[in-house]
């Protein structure tokens, strides 16, 4: 049972911690109840860092220690101000490339796997570690700016005085990727993709507006929010520098640095202080004039690069698809009927089949992550990789075959990595690639079906190669393979298909991806990308001439040949996003071109450096982040927390004095994260303490179902309310609690299914009665969006709670329109009693988007929507159903991005209850984002 | 031909029917073994052949306290061909003598007499004329109706929609005007998406010919007291999910392959419920016909959650369930 104390500073923990990027929520680390307990993690010191690393990892330490003092050194340069010590850490424990900077710790976390990163990133820089370093420092660096108050704060307070997370979000993301452009040459501001993308809005001239770029919010157009952020917003500060002056973004930091309202946002979680006022100290003009001038230049920069692509004949091709968004990898089945494809967009994402003439679009695979879709010979069944929890330390890429007759999905390897697949021409084998080694690297194997032997073909061991696709020939006797290599160079080679020396077909900068083989054997059709526009090319393996095959406004990816090899589809891009396009096969119109030739240099292996490496100890980096004073009614503390970088160990304090009651008060809350995670806490106040732990144990973790299995122990004491019966007399109480959950997603096209399904028990001794109470709850929430475009959702809902303890306090309390028992249309905690039901329907339909800003204030207006619900319930020592209480009405929900992160939903609600005399009225939050 | 010779006729066909059954090992024969209040233990086999169109029915079982042999003996002309246009088959006659534990009469254990069936479509009509087995001093005879009807439309949004119903017209065999009428229909109706399902079950009755026992008896999970009356329904919610899924390999010798299955599946679903059930009758049974009598509607409420644990076709269940009354239940059974 909590107080009002206990619940305003537990509510003050959340917003101060979990606002911006600090905690990881739950217990969990990006999804894992932790990190493998079999991980050996070490610490490489220099001057700026701390780079932490496991087995597998040390030459990535040592590279990652010569980049990171050198971006560092520029970072720090460009901004002025640098954290004196940062903490880096590498972990391969997901087959997908990322990394994050968390400012409140000065904490940088990177994950290893470096797959197909030509697909949205520029791999033309030497090596992913700058790329990703380079990045997260600017992040680290730029959040963690103080001028004039916040310095004198953050010297006070410590890290939790972080300014500059209230900012538009290009202004941090685009912000970072520009940064790598000035100073590295080389970042998705100058990619292919992304001039394709701009090239397209200028073409269109469908240029965002700022209220639509600034912040997160749910966004149902293309492109995504995300391609606004960092890529368009890219442009945005390169021309904020180049129009106003190297220094303009450093001047733009140093100002919102000192804004006294940016201060008073917790962690990046409040409202921050109005742009144009940051903008005006800092070059001189408010937003919409900077915005303007923005655009402007944006046409002028890319109308020549248009102006060139429509001087020459442009490729006239078909478009098959129609859905958009990240419509991608074609595969045209074998025997010439179908195409399949991936997609993801608003409300679907998956595998699907199309006919070649655009009809009959259905999906056959449901979710995200499976992709890369290819035939078997007899067009009976599509090979594909998928990413799923491997164990629960694990999520990892393996290869899945979905038949077409039976519809049934067949997992083919555990554990494998694979992540990219082709059958052989007989059939019989699939060969693919896969990362092996912890730093990313890559092999290409090969799967016999019948004996399931898997054989390795060609390893790339210590990050000299990275596999990015490949292509078996006609006759299955080569292959070719699409590789980078260290120094930036994605390049096709020729290899046999048993392995063996590498043959370079191109050697160049340009990133070339994705080759196919013409039905016949005699060209080999790729993707590339010179002066940085992508368009299909070909070579002809006789006389080794290259072709270029397109010439597209956008650009032209992923090709494949019809079997008769007449037409050609391949993944293109218009205003709606990426879909699929057909052409003719016709070699006759194809232009020849010259490929340059560079030298690529050696890669040496990872470089070892003087630095010290001793064993992993979080101890000496659990010193408290931050703190903070607790302004609570009566009382005064302070809140702080802190946790290591590998957030192993990770602890809030709350401690202070009541002075109407004049005795201390405390929470203190520790979570251990070796295996699962384990809390340990302890509560004082005047009323009583208590104090336990918890565990939770994963059950079963894939993507779309997880079973958790929460334990625990708690012993507290607290003064009884009735004081005539048992005057002084405290109520000790032991409590053991298990808790079972159940969570599974389920999608098919644009129908979608969402199941929460909880039961609690508590077994509860009361020591002076000597007494035992048990408990249970029931929860079951499934809710199902309607396969109907705009998101609309149906709610059942159901709780129930038994219990035979005979305090009314502590019995089940319904009514009112918050709580575990929801009754709208009643009084809040109408009814008690010790059963009580809970159940409930809702049909949730959004009204419109509003997508406007508050002027330049930090805060969207999002959407507005509304539901529509009946709730019944009935409470009590014994329940019946004549006396059950029905409620219904509608509420109006707003969603909202409060600062630039965080959505939220205001809700305001009418219902009546039967046998009511008057409607209740409410204010009431909203969950975000349930799909 | 008298009835004396049909019935000779008929039980005749069920002994040699029976006999065919038990020396062809293609043909199913199923043994009987059921009590009754009438007979105790009943004892047993029943089977199903068809030959061509013809499809006997057969079963004799012995009563160990009644020393009364029971029998069901028939045939089916399986003769079924589509309506031109229509599509439905038209067929399956059916025409038995039975006296047979068995019957759709409610509060009813079994029945003695003719049937006889037409199935059309997902209707089946049956008629019957005969005796019930007796609950009071001397057994009724009666002639009754039966239709049965089962339907299921699929919907949008992966819903499946199921119905079916039971109504049954019947009459007690006395001499005018004593005959008198005694009807039931019930309905059900289950709506399910995927593991989830809710089901609801509806009936009424009229008995006007006082056949005692003629009512519905409905309850719900965990609570022993069942609800009598001549309208009732029932309202079920449950949601199953999988806990875990697998296959356990089993180690066939290569020579019982292709006879045994490489693996079994092995699993384990939960389940949460919500059950609720009414019926209504008459406050006091006693008064006469003509005089006013209100009618009282009872109602029984549960909920709770069970975990099935299954190895092929074995399974085990246990139940975890919470009364109206704040009682708990817990069950557990195969």
């Amino acid at each position: 049972m909590k107080s009002t104390r206990t619940a305003v500073i537990s509510f003050m923990l959340v917003v101060t911690l979990l606002g911006g990027l600090s905690l990881p929520s739950s217990g969990q680390i990006f999804g894992l109840p932790a990190f493998d307990p079999k991980l050996e993690w070490q610490t490489l010191e220099t001057e700026h860092f701390r780079i932490h690393f496991h087995q597998g990892l040390e030459g990535v330490a040592h590279e990652a220690a010569l980049i990171a003092e050198e971006s560092y050194q520029i970072i720090k340069d460009e901004f002025g101000q640098a954290p004196a010590k940062l903490d880096l850490f590498f972990v391969d424990a997901f087959d997908f490339s990322n990394g994050f900077s968390n400012p409140i710790a000065d904490q940088v976390g990177i994950f290893t796997s470096q797959y197909r990163l030509s697909d949205w990133s520029n791999m033309r820089l030497d090596s992913w570690w700058r790329m990703v370093i380079f990045h997260e420092l600017v992040h680290a660096v730029d959040l963690d700016q103080t001028r004039g108050i916040s310095q004198v704060l953050r010297a006070i307070f410590g890290k939790i005085v972080l300014p500059n997370l209230m900012k538009p979000v290009p202004f941090i993301e685009g912000l970072a990727v520009y940064e790598k452009y000035k100073h590295l040459g080389e970042s998705r501001l100058n990619d292919s993709r992304t001039r394709m993308v701009i090239r397209q809005m200028v073409l269109d001239n469908q240029l965002p507006s700022f209220d639509e770029i600034q912040g997160a919010y749910d966004r149902s157009e293309w492109p995504s929010v995300g391609l606004l952020w960092y890529n368009y917003g890219s442009w945005l500060m390169r021309y904020v520098e180049e129009k106003y002056g190297e220094d303009a973004l450093a001047k733009f930091d140093a100002a919102n640095a000192q804004k006294p309202l940016n201060l008073l946002s917790f962690n990046g979680l409040g409202f921050g202080e109005n742009l144009d006022n940051v903008l005006e100290e800092a070059v001189g003009v408010p937003t919409d004039e900077l915005y303007q001038g923005f655009r402007m230049w944006l046409r002028e920069q890319f109308s020549p690069e248009i102006e060139k692509i429509q001087g020459e004949n442009l490729t006239g091709a078909v478009r098959v698809s129609t859905l958009g968004f990240n419509t991608a990898k074609p595969a045209w089945s074998p025997d010439g009927k179908w195409i399949a494809y991936r997609h993801s967009g608003p409300g679907r994402a998956g595998l699907r089949l199309i006919t070649p003439q655009g009809e009959e679009d259905r999906e056959i695979v449901p979710g995200g992550t499976a992709s890369y879709p290819a035939w078997s010979p007899d067009s009976k069944s599509l090979v594909y990789s998928k990413l799923d929890y491997d164990s629960p330390y694990y999520i990892l890429n393996d290869l899945y075959r979905y038949d077409l007759e039976t519809e049934r999905e067949e997992r083919l390897t555990w554990g494998e990595r694979a992540y990219y697949a082709k059958f052989s021409p007989d059939g019989q084998k699939i060969y693919y690639a896969k990362n092996i080694g912890r730093d990313g690297s890559t092999a290409l194997a090969v799967l016999d079906l019948k004996t399931r032997e898997i054989r390795t073909i060609k390893e790339f061991p210590d990050n000299t190669g990275i596999i990015h696709s490949f292509a078996l020939s006609p006759d299955g006797q080569q292959i070719a393979l699409a590789i980078w290599r260290r120094g930036g160079y994605q390049d096709i080679y020729l290899m046999p298909t048993v392995g063996g020396e590498l043959t370079p077909i191109t050697q160049d900068k340009n990133q070339d991806s994705d080759p196919t083989w013409s039905p016949d054997g005699k060209y080999i059709l790729f993707s590339s990308d010179p002066d940085r526009i992508y368009n299909l090319y070909a070579y002809r393996l006789e006389d080794a001439i290259r072709f270029r095959v397109t010439n597209m406004l956008t650009g032209a990816f992923y090709p494949t040949i019809s079997p008769d090899g007449k037409e050609l589809a391949f993944e293109s891009y218009s205003s709606q996003g990426y879909d699929v396009y057909r052409v003719s096969f016709d070699p006759q119109t194809w232009k020849p071109v010259e490929f340059s030739k560079e030298t690529i240099p050696a890669w040496k292996g990872y470089p070892t450096t003087q630095y010290p490496i001793r064993p992993y100890n979080p101890w000496p980096l659990l010193l408290p982040k931050f703190w903070l004073p607790t302004p609570l009614p009566g009382g005064a503390g302070i809140v702080t927390a802190g946790f290591d970088p590998l957030f192993r160990h990770i602890y809030s304090v709350v401690a202070g004095w009541d002075f109407m009651a004049n005795v201390p008060f405390y929470m203190l809350s520790y979570t251990n994260n070796e295996f699962v995670p384990v809390t340990f806490y302890a509560n004082g106040e005047a009323s009583g303490s208590s104090h336990g732990l918890s565990a939770s144990v994963p059950l079963s973790l894939s993507l779309d179902r997880q079973q958790w299995l929460e334990i625990g122990y708690e012993r507290s004491q607290r003064e009884l309310k009735d004081e005539t019966e048992r005057p002084g007399v405290p109520l000790t109480l032991q409590t053991l609690s298990g808790s079972y959950r159940f969570t599974q997603g389920r999608q098919q096209d644009l129908f979608g299914n969402l199941l929460q399904l909880s039961v609690s028990g508590a077994l509860t001794h009361v020591a002076e009665s000597n007494e035992w109470r048990k408990t249970f709850v029931l929860n079951w929430r499934e809710a199902f969006r309607l396969p109907i475009q705009t998101s609309q959702l149906v709610t059942l809902r159901f709780v129930g709670g038994w219990t035979d303890a005979k305090e009314e306090d502590v019995q089940f309390k319904l009514g009112g329109p918050y709580g575990q028992f929801v009754l709208r249309g009643f009084e809040m905690e109408a009814f008690t009693g010790k059963q009580a039901i809970s159940a409930g329907v809702q049909y949730d339909f959004p009204l419109f988007s509003i997508d406007r800003g508050l002027g330049r204030w930090p805060f969207f207006f999002d959407d507005l929507g509304a539901h529509l619900f009946v709730d019944a319930g009935m409470a009590g020592d014994r329940l019946r159903l004549q006396e059950v209480k029905l409620g219904f009405g509608v509420e109006l929900q707003l969603s909202f991005t409060l600062g630039y992160f965080e959505q939220l939903g205001l809700i305001v609600g009418v219902a009546q209850g039967l046998g009511q005399s008057q409607p209740v009225f409410y204010l009431n939050a909203a969950i975000p984002g349930l799909f | 031909m008298g009835m004396a010779k049909i019935i000779h006729l008929l039980l005749v066909t069920a002994v040699v029917v029976l006999f065919l059954g038990s020396v062809s090992e293609a043909q199913p024969i199923k043994p009987v073994f059921t009590s009754t209040s009438l007979d105790g233990q009943l004892i047993g086999l029943e089977t199903d052949l068809q030959f061509g169109i013809w499809k006997p029915i057969a079963a004799l079982a012995y009563g160990l306290e009644s020393r009364h042999v029971r029998y069901k003996a028939g045939l089916m002309l399986a003769m079924g061909f589509d309506l031109p246009g229509l599509g439905q088959r038209l067929g399956d006659f059916r025409a038995a003598l039975v006296d047979w534990p068995d019957s759709p009469i409610l509060g009813r254990e079994g029945q003695s007499g003719i049937e006889v069936g037409w199935r059309l479509g997902n209707t089946q009509f049956s008629g019957f004329w005969g005796t019930l087995w007796p609950r009071e001093d001397e057994a009724p005879q009666i002639q009754y109706l039966s239709i049965e009807t089962f339907d299921s439309y699929p919907l949008p949004f992966d819903l499946q929609l199921s119905s079916s119903s039971h109504m049954i017209v019947g009459m007690v065999l006395a001499d005018e005007p004593e005959r008198k009428l005694f009807q039931s229909m019930t309905r059900t109706l289950t709506l399910s998406m995927g593991d989830l399902r809710l089901s609801g079950r509806l009936g009424m009755l009229e008995n006007e010919a006082q056949l005692e026992g003629f009512e519905f008896t409905t309850g719900v999970k965990g609570i022993t007291q069942s609800l009598k009356g001549t309208e009732f329904w029932n309202v079920t919610l449950e949601r199953t999910f999988p806990m875990y899924e697998s296959a356990v390999a089993l180690p066939v010798p290569p020579d019982l392959a292709q006879f045994l299955p490489a693996s079994v599946p092995v699993g384990l679903r939960g389940a949460f419920f919500v059950q609720a059930g009414g019926a209504t009758h008459k406050k006091n049974p006693e008064v006469s016909n003509g005089a006013t009598n209100e009618l009282e509607t009872e109602m029984l409420f549960s909920w709770g959650i069970s975990a099935t644990f299954s190895i092929s076709e074995l399974r085990i269940q246990t139940e975890l369930i919470f009364t109206q009354d704040g009682e708990t239940r817990f069950n557990f059974g195969f």
